[in-house]
């Protein structure tokens, strides 16, 4: 269902996002997630955007 | 967390950290390592052309080879505009290899390295799908810190017509078969 969605639609029309730590991204991610590890999400919020939506994992 | 396996896609992977756009010399570095990403891609593409057993996959692969070139032609525009005084219009790729991400090798050796663990068309496929994964996040990393609205539009568009490519290879190497793949260099 996921790879339906960012299949379908633009990269630049939502945010995959990568909550894991840089070890587990550097393992493994979605092809052009965002990193930003959990712990820190709440002091880099503001990098997201509010207009688009956010497939988090 | 391995993202690919409920993704049922390749997974990218590589470091975390990618360069950061922090001014004029950041900005000359990041449309170099761009460059040597499309001069690798072209590279490994012309090499599973030479090597493929399967004519079917030649023109799919061919197609692939023009789409990185055009994005070379592009970036080097980009880059002659952003400082056309240190750039040789005949032999760009010169100053194009970046140390950081191939170990002092050059786009040849780099992509001979790559081969020498490739046995069948899927292992080629893998590492096709690997090299597009990273350049789709490194085009993501850098339009979403670039000030620059023409580069920042450039980066997207590239960064979705690789993520078209993934589409692509993953679609093409359903029809491929477990074939010995035979590296032609």
């Amino acid at each position: 269902m996921v790879k339906i969605f960012i299949d379908d639609h633009r990269v630049d029309t939502s945010t995959i996002l990568d909550v894991s730590q840089p070890p587990e991204y550097e393992i493994g991610h979605i092809p052009g997630a965002k990193l930003i590890p959990l712990p820190t999400l709440p002091d880099r919020i503001g990098e997201l955007s509010i207009v688009k939506p956010i497939i988090i994992y | 967390m391995m993202a690919w396996e409920f993704l049922e896609a390749p997974e990218a992977c590589g470091p975390a950290e990618t360069p950061l756009l922090n001014g004029y010399g950041a900005m000359n570095k990041i449309l170099l390592m761009a460059y040597d990403i499309e001069e690798v891609l072209e590279g490994f593409y012309t090499m599973m052309v030479s090597s493929t057993k399967d004519a079917d996959l030649i023109p799919a692969l061919t197609r692939l080879i023009e789409e990185e070139k055009n994005h070379k032609l592009e970036l080097f525009d980009l880059f002659k505009n952003f400082d056309s005084k240190t750039v040789v219009r005949e032999r760009p790729e010169t100053s194009m290899v970046i140390d950081k991400y191939k170990e002092n090798f050059s786009n040849e050796d780099f992509i001979n390295k790559m081969t020498l663990s490739i046995e069948t068309e899927q292992d080629a496929f893998d590492v096709a799908m690997k090299l597009e994964a990273q350049a789709l996040d490194f085009y993501m990393c850098n339009s979403d810190i670039c000030s620059n609205e023409r580069q920042k539009e450039i980066f997207i568009e590239f960064a979705e017509e690789e993520k078209v490519h993934l589409i692509h290879l993953d679609s093409l190497v359903e029809n491929v078969t477990s074939q010995i793949f035979m590296v032609g260099f």
